[in-house]
């Protein structure tokens, strides 16, 4: 073969591993474990948005060195924070009503010494490499778990949310989102819901070719089966804590090496599920036709209204979580006509869980 | 050069190729060299300003915008997906085209504008009118809100003496610091008759430093520049017990 012609195969191969998507403190490029020879991986693209406080903007998934990275998300945002009030109003859209900025973080947020480091200049993002806890343990076998996190905090007026996206060792993605800092001023002491909403384009091993399966448990007697069932068209599911439902979805192509398919299953972290009288918090999980155009969660009932095929196509989740914060002392107090006080830190998430992508069991020993 | 040598530089240039992104990936833990941004890095100030100019220049934007009164709400990089779903597969896959949002409110007609240059051909390419429930306020809708508030004296006997001394929070300021500031929301009524159902309003909140939150707020409408006091609550929500 001549040189030129092994040159014309090495370059690009090359020229394509040092470019990359996104690039200085865009990228979090992850080997796992953070110390040791590579297990697996994650290269995962964010940015810090006007409307949507810190987004994933592309994140893959390797899980061994010798395998090829795998798209898992083209985009991840929280699309919406809607805050209704007991009384019936104020009734909020924290993020598409105002564009708020993320507060800074410091090394007081981000410390160092647990794995932490800030993002920016000024710093809005912090990046954590940490331990997760156990991994797996049999008897005196035992492997401890790890995650690279980003968080950030958007400043919405007297709140705090914390957006956080957590990517493990093991392939699984998460998303939480907190509630802190302080009561709606005007009426500390009335309960309220806050209310999440996750727009997550996936896209398992790129697109199109994606599909949703809605997965339900059930019992008769002794017993219990598991129910799949394809979502045709555009649609949403309401989570029933009986049937454990996962949202499950899969790629038409991507199977692992015994021939499975490899799928990732959504599933809620909820403390509760609101039903409240806005047409697009009937349901906990929608699925879309991927449009470009159709960013907003409160407008995610008459997208999916249009009922168009998903599947096998490029798809969107929609993920809706709650937080009902019901006033206690520990918030705050009145001084006078003022309120003191910092409402500490309440979480709502999902877990993506990746199922049959490994060929056996990952992080043994 | 003989052919054996040229065999040991060809392994050798590979095999730097292939070393480089190690060193590359410990680099980018460090401050972005300067360089083009990435096809998926956020915008650059320059970016940022030459989008504001393509768009501001395309004739499309300007009959949106019309003459009177408007406002430039945001500028962000949006990513487009590639042609061929082959190249959403590829970890390194390198869009062509830098791409970058504006979104602006047109206070008369209560419309929103929403365009998309393209950075890299410097052109604007879309350009409509988006419903002004989509369109966020942003601190200089705050700014204005607390200038018309400061005028009321309703709001100025709400917050005594040191009415004057309020300024909008500072969204980059590391601490809550000595000054009194104030935080806004936006107000979504949905009562018909009421103003802010249609408008946009924003409910301020005043914190000073030293005591918190006073419970008492304004409520101002950008549109015909009123302003309300609204007298805070220190109830909470009924009990019903079993």
């Amino acid at each position: 073969m001549k040189m030129t012609d092994r040159l014309a195969i090495l370059l690009p191969l090359a020229a394509r591993a040092v470019l990359g998507q996104c690039s200085g403190i865009y990228l979090v490029d992850q080997p796992f474990p953070v110390s040791g020879p590579e297990e697996t991986r994650w290269r995962i693209c964010w940015q810090e948005q006007a409307r949507n406080g810190l987004m994933i903007t592309s994140a893959f998934f390797r899980k061994s060195p010798a395998s090829p990275f795998v798209r898992i998300l083209w985009d991840a945002r929280i699309s919406e924070i809607f805050v209704p009030y007991h009384d019936g109003s104020p009734r909020y859209f924290d993020v598409t009503n105002f564009s708020f900025s993320l507060v800074p973080v410091s090394n007081q947020d981000c410390p160092a010494s647990g794995g932490g480091a800030t993002l920016g200049s000024p710093a809005h993002v912090c990046r954590e490499v940490r331990d997760r806890g156990l991994a797996w343990k049999d008897y005196g076998n035992v492997r401890r778990g790890q995650e690279v996190s980003l968080w950030a905090a958007l400043g919405a007026g007297n709140y705090n949310y914390v957006m956080e996206w957590t990517f493990r060792d093991d392939g699984v993605f998460m998303g939480r989102v907190g509630a802190t800092a302080v009561n709606l001023p005007s009426k500390p002491l009335m309960t309220h819901v806050h209310n999440p909403i996750w727009r997550l384009d996936i896209d398992l091993d790129g697109f199109p070719g994606d599909s949703a399966t809605w997965v339900s448990h059930s019992e008769s007697g002794p017993l219990g089966a598991d129910t799949f069932s394809l979502a045709a068209q555009e649609t949403g599911f309401k989570w029933n804590a009986e049937q454990f439902n996962i949202l499950q979805i899969s790629d038409a192509n991507l199977k692992n090496s015994r021939g499975d398919a490899s799928t990732y299953m959504l599933m809620p972290i909820p403390s509760g599920m609101s039903r409240h009288q806005e047409a697009f918090t009937a349901n906990d999980f929608w699925v879309t036709r991927y449009n470009s155009a159709e960013l907003n969660a409160k407008d995610v009932n008459v997208y999916a209204s249009n009922l168009q095929p998903i599947a096998g196509q490029d798809i969107v989740v929609w993920y809706k979580g709650s937080l009902h914060h019901f006033p206690r002392d520990e918030d705050g107090e009145f001084v006078d006509r003022y309120w003191k006080g910092e409402a500490h830190v309440m979480w709502t998430g999902f877990m993506m869980m990746p199922h049959n992508l490994f060929d056996r069991t990952p992080l043994v020993p | 050069m003989p052919t054996r040598d040229l065999r040991w530089f060809e392994l050798f240039l590979a095999l730097a190729l292939i070393a480089w992104p190690a060193g590359c990936q410990k680099r980018q833990q460090r401050p972005p060299v300067a360089g083009p941004p990435a096809p998926l890095d956020a915008l650059t100030p320059a970016e940022r300003q030459l989008a504001e100019q393509l768009i501001r220049a395309d004739p499309g934007v300007l009959k949106l915008l019309g003459s009177g009164r408007s406002r430039l709400i945001y500028i962000d990089m949006i990513a487009v997906k590639p042609d061929s779903p082959e190249a959403s597969r590829e970890p390194n896959a390198l869009p062509k085209t830098r791409y970058a949002e504006a979104v602006f409110y047109r206070f008369d007609g209560d419309i929103g504008v929403r365009a998309v240059a393209d950075l890299t051909n410097k052109r604007t390419i879309e350009s409509g009118e988006v419903e002004s429930n989509t369109v966020p306020l942003n601190n200089e809708d705050l700014t204005e809100a607390l200038a018309l508030a400061l005028q009321d004296q309703k709001v100025v006997s709400m917050l005594g003496p040191e009415a004057q001394s309020f300024r909008v929070a500072d969204p980059a300021a590391r601490a809550k610091g000595p000054a009194n500031v104030v935080r806004g929301l936006r107000v979504n009524s949905l009562d018909q008759n009421d103003p802010c159902y249609r408008r946009r309003c924003v409910q301020l909140f005043f914190q000073s430093s030293n005591k918190g939150y006073l419970i008492d707020s304004a409520v101002v409408d950008l549109s015909t520049r009123r302003t309300d006091v609204v007298k805070g609550s220190m109830e909470g929500p009924h009990h019903e017990d079993d």
